[in-house]
């Protein structure tokens, strides 16, 4: 079952068209990773599933509802923290978990027990007082502590220092393994997602570039260097970065199938020794960010 | 229930600071309140203006309370934390609304409770004095919430408060003279926003607020539109009860006269009434025509001042000898002098200067159609002048606060009256007064200093605040009014000499129409200055 599915969703501001034509599924109990560069249309895109935006065009679902008549029922099933919401500043953490406890049948004070004391949040403390990474974190435990179906996080990490992002991912970690939940989280920093998730969904300029578990993207990228290749060889159109350096060739495939790949780059460059390195997400992510720009018609991801 | 309630907590708690400054102000404006009923703390006119900047911060608090609210879960963006809560908007609405009715009605009326019984209110009009107390909060509501849920702080909210006082006062001043320029303001204000308002939010689909706002701000608008027209138009009676003295009274121009200020002009003009039984007052309901020659045409509605009302009289308009008021006489079996001189009926209309520029160049057609009622004054209750006399008249209640035997700029005594009863919905008061007003501008009842002893009545009373117009102050929808009555002999009764307060008596009367008709006069010329001499009674 798909918590998650949008068919051709498009969302407009004006002319600007922030989000097109986007299909996407996210199956239950999976942790998606929307990445992209700012301006991508990540948090347009979480807006349309939270019904905070509407759709210009297409469709949405969450949880098996139209995101436009997601309710109260739904909602209580959905944990969502965002960098930009605006929290009621003026609580206590306490007064914070008072207000929003009523309002979740399955809110679990264990859990939210065990989360304030992993957190190391203090209780009396007005969230105006908090820093900007405990007020993360104090978000993420009343978004937590209900054991939503489906936790949506936007843009998690921005203006964290590297301790608190720790705490933060290592929280979503233990929760979510700790049941059959949905992660979907928005964000630039992919070190940290790339801890997080196991599948990954590339936008660029509102358009989806590529869709598919870390595993499989990983698999099939791979940094080639070749030295000593005929001087007369011409990039594959999967071979992305091409360039030379004298007798060093270097590009990224974006097609390694492993022995297979490997033969047909021996037949390719013939008598060269050929190294291939596997890539993290986020060399993947400026590999496809640059090709992106230098196909210039924001096509060019769609490796 | 339970979780509209528990968002209205979390407003309670949030807004605790705000709601003690609120009940505070409740609190002071009753305790000037107090002070009125009783007597105490100085004068009429500084506790007035106390009372009026009390009332002012008290609908500025309503409407910033109102907003306060609305801002704990902003309405507008996306990014507010109730959006992404299993809160529906409906459910918000009720905790908002069941925190204002808290605020706005609770608190209110279990302060006001004590005061009404101060105020002697029984069970009925506590009842309907709780319902006015919610229904003058609520206007609070529907002023303040479209604004509120457009914007999404304090700091918007009062700009766009500012650009919409901005804008009525604009209205107000650049067309003081259009028929309801300022009903207008008050339905774009209240009307206007809401819709607007209501709109936004349907259109960003929360359904249920844009509903609840257009439903509540058109209902509001049709409201202040009812009052605002009972308020401006007050009707003309519609029961005709023609009498015998229908046919024997008769109205002629006696003498008219304008005071010019810079952009209008004040148009008194006074009539002379023959026939008038006596006993009997008049007054009445004025509708002033004047045509010219080209076909140009204009005009006005205004009420009749009785003879001894001093509303309208003076040198600013009149020859003083002209229209002298007659001496008045109730039925109180006094040894009263006899006075044949006919009645006086005077009436005052604003108007540009341009037509009264016009009416001197070119002396237009005048066309009075007068809706006369004739009125028995019947004495509601007379008590001995002394301090804290009462005089309890239906729900009225007036008591002699104070009373001065002479003093150093006054020869004869006076005494100070304080007056109050429950004003509610303010059908009973309106225009400056406590008690019932019959016909426009006149009091239906007033009071009057008897001297038995010599035989003569004064009518020569005034307010504290203008001794033209009674001033009255409302507290917690009791009306207060302190009136001064001077010990003076009336001018009717030049010869006699003011007797000691002892030998005098304070009479509350009401004035009880008997009969009511039509009248018409026309004068082929009319002129400002002694036009009388040119016109002519119609019949």
């Amino acid at each position: 079952m798909n918590i998650i599915e949008t068919t051709g969703l498009t969302r407009r501001f004006g002319r600007t068209e922030a989000v097109h034509d986007l299909t996407l599924a996210v199956p239950e109990g999976s942790v998606c990773a929307l990445l992209g560069s700012n301006g991508a249309g990540k948090s347009t895109t979480i807006k349309v599933l939270m019904n905070l935006f509407s759709p210009t065009a297409g469709s949405a679902r969450v949880l098996g509802v139209d995101t436009r008549k997601l309710g109260e029922r739904e909602r209580a099933q959905i944990g969502y923290v965002s960098e930009n919401q605006q929290m009621p500043l003026w609580m206590t953490v306490r007064q914070l978990l008072d207000y929003c406890r009523p309002f979740y049948p399955t809110w679990d004070r264990a859990l939210e027990k065990n989360l304030l004391a992993q957190f190391a949040l203090p209780e009396d403390r007005k969230l105006k007082h908090l820093s900007r990474g405990m007020l993360m974190k104090a978000a993420l435990l009343s978004s937590l502590a209900y054991r939503p179906k489906l936790l949506v996080l936007d843009e998690p990490f921005s203006g964290l220092d590297p301790l608190v992002r720790e705490e933060f991912v290592r929280g979503v970690l233990e929760v979510s393994e700790s049941g059959n939940w949905t992660v979907l989280v928005s964000s630039h920093d992919i070190e940290e997602v790339e801890r997080l998730c196991d599948r990954v969904v590339l936008l660029d300029a509102g358009r989806k570039g590529l869709d598919e578990t870390t595993e499989a993207l990983q698999a099939r990228f791979r940094r080639v260097e070749v030295t000593g290749a005929p001087a007369e060889a011409q990039p594959a159109p999967t071979m992305l970065g091409w360039g030379r350096e004298g007798a060093l060739t270097r590009f990224v495939a974006s097609d390694y199938a492993g022995e297979m790949t490997e033969r047909l780059w021996r037949e390719k460059f013939p008598g060269a020794a050929i190294v291939a390195q596997p890539m993290s997400l986020r060399e993947i992510f400026i590999t496809l960010a640059k090709q992106s720009r230098t196909a210039g018609d924001g096509k060019g991801a769609a490796a | 229930m339970r979780l509209a309630w528990h968002i209205a907590r979390k407003d309670l708690r949030r807004l605790r600071v705000a709601i003690a400054l609120w009940t505070a102000l409740i609190a002071a404006k009753l305790g000037v309140g107090v002070m009125l009923i009783y007597g105490v703390g100085g004068r009429f006119d500084p506790l007035r203006l106390v009372s009026n900047a009390l009332a002012g911060l008290e609908a500025i608090a309503g409407c910033l309370i109102v907003a306060a609210f609305v801002h704990g879960d902003v309405l507008t963006g996306s990014s507010s934390f109730w959006m992404t809560r299993p809160v529906s908007s409906g459910r918000l609405i009720g905790g908002k609304i069941t925190g204002l009715a808290v605020v706005l009605g609770a608190i209110p009326l279990a302060m006001l409770f004590p005061w009404w019984l101060v105020c002697g209110y029984g069970a009925k009009e506590m009842l309907m004095a709780s319902v006015e107390t919610i229904l003058v909060n609520s206007l609070f509501v529907c002023a303040s919430l479209p604004l509120a849920t457009l914007t999404d702080g304090l700091g918007r909210y009062l700009f766009g408060a500012l650009v919409f006082v901005t804008a009525i006062i604009c209205v107000s001043v650049t067309a003081p003279f259009i028929p309801g320029a300022g009903l207008v303001a008050v339905l774009v204000t209240v009307g206007g926003g809401g819709i607007v308002a209501g709109l936004f939010h349907l259109w960003n689909r929360r359904v249920a607020l844009g509903g609840v706002l257009l439903s509540t701000c058109v209902m509001a608008a049709v409201m202040v539109t009812l009052v605002e027209m009972a308020v401006r138009y007050r009707p003309a009676p519609s029961e005709s009860l023609p009498g015998p003295s229908a046919e024997r009274v008769t109205l002629s121009l006696a003498e008219s006269g304008a005071q010019d200020r810079v952009s209008s002009a004040t148009l008194a003009l006074g009539f002379r009434a023959t026939g008038v039984p006596k006993e009997f007052v008049l007054g009445g309901y004025a509708t002033h025509r004047w045509t010219w020659s080209d076909g140009g045409m204009v005009e006005k509605k205004s009420a009749f001042s009785a003879d001894f009302n001093p509303i309208i009289s003076g040198r600013s308009y009149f020859e003083e000898d002209t229209l002298r008021k007659r001496p008045f006489r109730i039925a109180l079996g006094l040894a009263v002098e006899s006075d044949e001189r006919s009645s006086i009926l005077t009436s005052a209309v604003i108007v540009p200067r341009e037509f009264i520029d016009r009416v001197r160049r070119d002396a237009p057609q005048y066309q009075l159609s007068a809706e006369i009622q004739l009125m028995r004054p019947v004495v509601m209750g007379e008590k001995p002048a002394r301090t804290s006399e009462r005089i309890v008249s239906g729900r009225e209640t007036t008591r002699i606060i104070a009373g001065v035997n002479g003093s150093e700029f006054r020869s004869a005594p006076f005494f100070r009256l304080q007056e109050y009863q429950p004003t509610i919905f303010g059908t009973e008061n309106g225009m400056g007064g406590v008690g019932p007003f019959d016909f426009g501008f006149w009091p239906k009842r007033s009071y009057f200093l008897v001297d038995r002893k010599l035989g003569y009545l004064s009518t020569n009373f005034f307010s504290e605040y203008d001794a033209r117009r009674t001033t009255v102050v409302r507290i917690g929808t009791v009306g207060i009014v302190w009136r001064q009555l001077s010990g003076s002999p009336s001018e009717s009764f030049p010869s006699r000499a003011p007797s000691p307060p002892e030998d005098l008596s304070i009479a509350k009367v009401e004035f009880r129409a008997v009969e009511r008709f039509t009248k018409e006069l026309r004068v082929d010329q009319f002129q400002l200055g002694l036009s009388q001499r040119r016109g002519r009674a119609a019949r």
